[in-house]
């Protein structure tokens, strides 16, 4: 059985699904994955101007106080960032804009034309104190958490619920990225492997604990070479080495910062991978597939 | 040019003298005014105050705060590495595999894709 009960539901630009192992368990871990989803949007949305991110990057240059959960994403952005050597970056939102996603992606039209490159500060120029909860980012530079903050949220969902649902599993899909708590079922989580979330799936796999992240140029694009996932190096999109890269690892924040990381690295991110023992899957922008260190290798169809 | 006679061009220089003082009076006394009418404009003003002695000016509260960069956070800084994890992702049994039972329950998978 894969899971006893689920539920989905459309929030933060996405889609939201919950799965649990004991079908009374539902609805209370849903209200719990319901709240987390919500209050990550409020902290850590950079289309909204009541989010405190928002708030936060007018504010650049000066010395401000955040909530905690915006500290502890701006934490997690941060330690991807030194632990991909700069790779992925909370300093792209000047990228970002300038390379045409200035708006909530269901409002960005096609986009034509030479992509404008933007200087990348680099995540060193912030300023973080976790125990004060203060923070100042340098004027002209601006936050981007969406590389981290989404799979952080996965992993405090999927804890939340479990926590909430005493001797039941929990998997929680935000939009692809996927985080597992409590108990596994018998055969473990059975995860769907594709470009887009929304499927149809290319690959299936199961897992246990800790978390699938998939980062794809494939979607959210708009525009020949517009995509998502920004460069730092560069400034504008990552190159189109790769399409798709799926992780697992101990976490779904760390599965999606590895993810992120190995779509810019190009061909340097299969040495990387393996490097850190991270199962991964890599698609070439031609379709053919790459399986990193653990990942099960995928049977042909008949 | 015309001839002009002494007598004429001192009368005509002295007249010009009075009239730039008269100017520069005209001038002193309307700012004067002027100043005084807006001095009066402001509510709360008392023309009589003592001066207020200023607080020295602050430095930026950036420059204030002691904010210790990304390097220097403990919990960000001693977390070493990206983990993998505990137990390596399996092949997911093909749905032949499956006994029929379990086909009929199983709902589709969530699938982890780009988003």
């Amino acid at each position: 059985m894969i899971a006893s009960a689920t539920a989905s539901w459309a929030a933060i630009g996405t889609t939201v699904s919950v799965h649990v192992t004991e079908l009374e368990a539902l609805e209370t871990a849903q209200r719990h994955v319901q709240a987390e989803v919500v209050a990550i949007d409020l902290a850590c949305s950079r289309f909204r101007a009541d989010s405190e991110l928002s708030r936060l990057n007018a504010r650049a240059g000066r010395a401000t106080p955040v909530g905690p959960l915006l500290s502890e994403a701006i934490a997690a952005a941060l330690r991807a960032a030194r632990l991909t050597d700069g790779i992925v970056d909370p300093t792209i939102g000047e990228a970002l804009m300038l390379a045409g996603y200035d708006r909530d992606f269901a409002q960005l039209r096609p986009q034509a034309g030479r992509l404008r490159a933007a200087r990348v500060p680099g995540w060193r120029v912030l300023r973080h104190d976790p125990a004060r909860r203060l923070v100042i980012v340098p004027a002209g530079v601006q936050l981007d958490l969406g590389a981290t903050a989404k799979a952080l949220a996965a992993d405090r969902c999927a804890a939340a619920a479990a926590a909430a649902c005493p001797g039941c599993g929990v998997l929680v899909n935000l939009g692809g990225d996927i985080a597992v708590a409590g108990p596994a079922p018998e055969a473990g989580w059975t995860v769907g492997i594709g470009d887009d979330h929304r499927g149809p799936a290319d690959q299936a796999i199961t897992i246990r604990s800790g978390g699938v992240a998939t980062s794809s140029t494939a979607v959210r694009r708009w525009g020949a070479g517009r995509h998502h996932i920004i460069d730092p190096r560069t400034g504008i999109p990552a190159g189109a080495c790769w399409r798709t890269v799926s992780v697992a690892a101990a976490s779904c924040l760390d599965a999606n910062t590895a993810a992120t990381a190995a779509v810019v690295l190009g061909p340097a991110a299969e040495r990387w991978l393996t490097e850190r023992g991270l199962p991964a899957r890599l698609v070439a922008s031609d379709g053919t597939t790459v399986a990193v260190d653990d990942w099960p290798q995928e049977v042909p169809a008949a | 040019m015309s001839d002009m006679g002494s007598p004429r061009r001192d009368r005509l220089l002295r007249g010009v003298r009075v009239a730039r003082w008269a100017t520069g009076l005209g001038a002193a006394g309307l700012t004067a005014a002027f100043s005084v009418a807006a001095a009066h404009a402001f509510k709360g003003h008392d023309g009589h105050a003592k001066a207020v002695q200023t607080a020295p000016r602050r430095r930026a509260a950036h420059a204030r705060a002691t904010v210790p960069g990304p390097d220097q956070v403990p919990s960000i800084a001693a977390d070493g590495s990206l983990q993998p994890p505990a137990q390596a992702p399996q092949a997911a049994p093909s749905e032949t595999q499956q006994p029929p039972q379990a086909q009929q329950q199983a709902p589709e998978p969530p699938v982890s894709g780009g988003s």
